[in-house]
């Protein structure tokens, strides 16, 4: 009789999306999380690993529930309870990604399409380098001016600093400061922007990724066949 | 050997071109194994080993009777009987989960997050037979025998309604409290 072997989800996914980006949904489970949920109980492991699965999404640790699903399934792929849990996974991410796109390019004002985000996000990431960059120097161009005027005003016991001097340093410094603060102000806000920007795209760009993993894990517990010449 | 013992050895792994010097060494050996007693005793729930067609060599006779030999098998005192917990292998409402994990959703589930629950669910349902056959599913194109395939396999893994709700409801405060590093 001939035997087939079972199509390793962890192998499969390896091969399809590559080494590197899938190590970090393949790290398997974590033994102490699994033994607290086993201590006094008597779940079966593939209950116990749906538990841990579910206590992950609620710590909001979506790439841990991830590895617990798929190594919940590696080990019995006839678990209804991590099926579903994929499946349900799969379905709302992709109702958020499309939502997402219409989101991110209304809210977002440097963004124009969703064609190629790795560029949008590295353009970002540059530009909010450069501008802490430029933050960094005109506040210390800030510090320097203020510290001059705090060091010039006259007192009783200084013979050097006189009245009369000293308010016209006061009268010439004073917009200057102003000014770069204006600056700083400005920049800041760019940069904030840039930021926030930033964290909308890398959850959306995450959120696809997830869903390319769980959507081919779906896909190799409900067609084994269309990967066994992979294995 | 006749040709008699030779049949009736026929199921040994001896090689009959063996010297009588080698067996003989081999049988002796043998003998002091036979004679450290090692028993096994079978549980009755244990099958039957099949020794029908397997012809077991004659045992020598004992060398010394009253000996005890340090070989000697000993039965392990019977272990205590695990309880008869049934082991939960499915979970059909949010009672059967953890009490902790329980805790933890049934905090969740205010107005806002039942809500959207329930609107996700109605969408499920509403997209149930086409979610994942239509032409740029997550499954891709599929041919007759995978929808048939993808049909039964929906059928074997339902679960409750109550459980789905739980699924979303940890699915959706998940992306809410993503981490993003």
């Amino acid at each position: 009789m001939k035997q087939f072997k079972t199509v390793s989800i962890k192998k499969t996914i390896q091969t399809n999306i590559g080494k590197t980006k899938a190590e970090k949904f393949l790290k398997g489970i974590d033994f102490s999380d699994m033994a607290a949920m086993t201590e006094n109980s008597t779940a079966s492991s593939s209950v116990n690993i749906y538990q841990c699965a579910l206590g992950k999404l609620l710590d909001g640790e979506m790439e841990k529930a991830i590895n617990y699903i798929i190594y919940g399934l590696d080990l019995d792929r006839d678990s209804k309870l991590l099926f579903n849990l994929c499946k349900n996974m799969v379905f709302t991410l992709s109702k958020q990604v499309e939502g997402n796109v219409t989101e991110l390019l209304k809210n977002t004002v440097n963004i124009k399409n969703t064609e190629n985000l790795d560029k949008d996000r590295n353009i970002f990431r540059n530009k909010i380098k450069d501008l802490e960059k430029v933050v960094n120097i005109e506040t210390a161009k800030l510090e320097k001016l203020e510290t001059e005027l705090f060091n010039s005003r006259p007192s009783f016991f200084s013979v050097n600093k006189l009245f009369i001097p000293y308010q016209f340093k006061k009268k010439r410094l004073k917009p200057q400061i102003k000014t770069i603060k204006a600056s700083i102000n400005t920049l800041t806000e760019e940069m904030e922007g840039y930021k926030s920007e930033l964290r909308e795209l890398e959850k959306h760009t995450k959120i696809e990724e997830y869903l390319k993993v769980l959507g081919l894990t779906l896909e190799i517990c409900i067609f084994p066949t269309r990967f066994s010449t992979q294995v | 050997m006749s040709k008699d013992d030779k049949d009736k050895n026929k199921d040994f792994t001896v090689s009959e071109h063996l010297s009588n010097d080698k067996l003989k060494m081999i049988q002796d050996t043998y003998d002091i194994y036979s004679d450290e007693a090692i028993e096994v005793k079978r549980k009755a729930a244990e099958t039957k080993p099949v020794t029908d067609n397997l012809k077991t060599p004659e045992p020598s006779p004992p060398r010394k009777e009253g000996k005890k030999s340090k070989f000697a098998y000993e039965p392990i005192a019977e272990t205590k009987k695990a309880g008869s917990n049934k082991i939960i292998t499915d979970i059909e409402s949010i009672e059967n989960l953890n009490p902790d994990l329980q805790k933890n959703i049934k905090r969740l589930v205010n107005s806002v997050t039942k809500q959207e629950v329930n609107k996700l669910i109605d969408e499920i349902e509403k997209e149930k037979d086409k979610f994942l056959t239509k032409n740029n599913s997550i499954l891709g194109k599929m041919s007759n025998t995978e929808k048939m395939a993808l049909e039964r396999k929906m059928a074997e893994t339902e679960v409750s309604k109550e459980v789905t709700e739980v699924n979303l409801t940890a699915i959706l405060s998940g992306l809410n409290n993503l981490n993003i590093d």
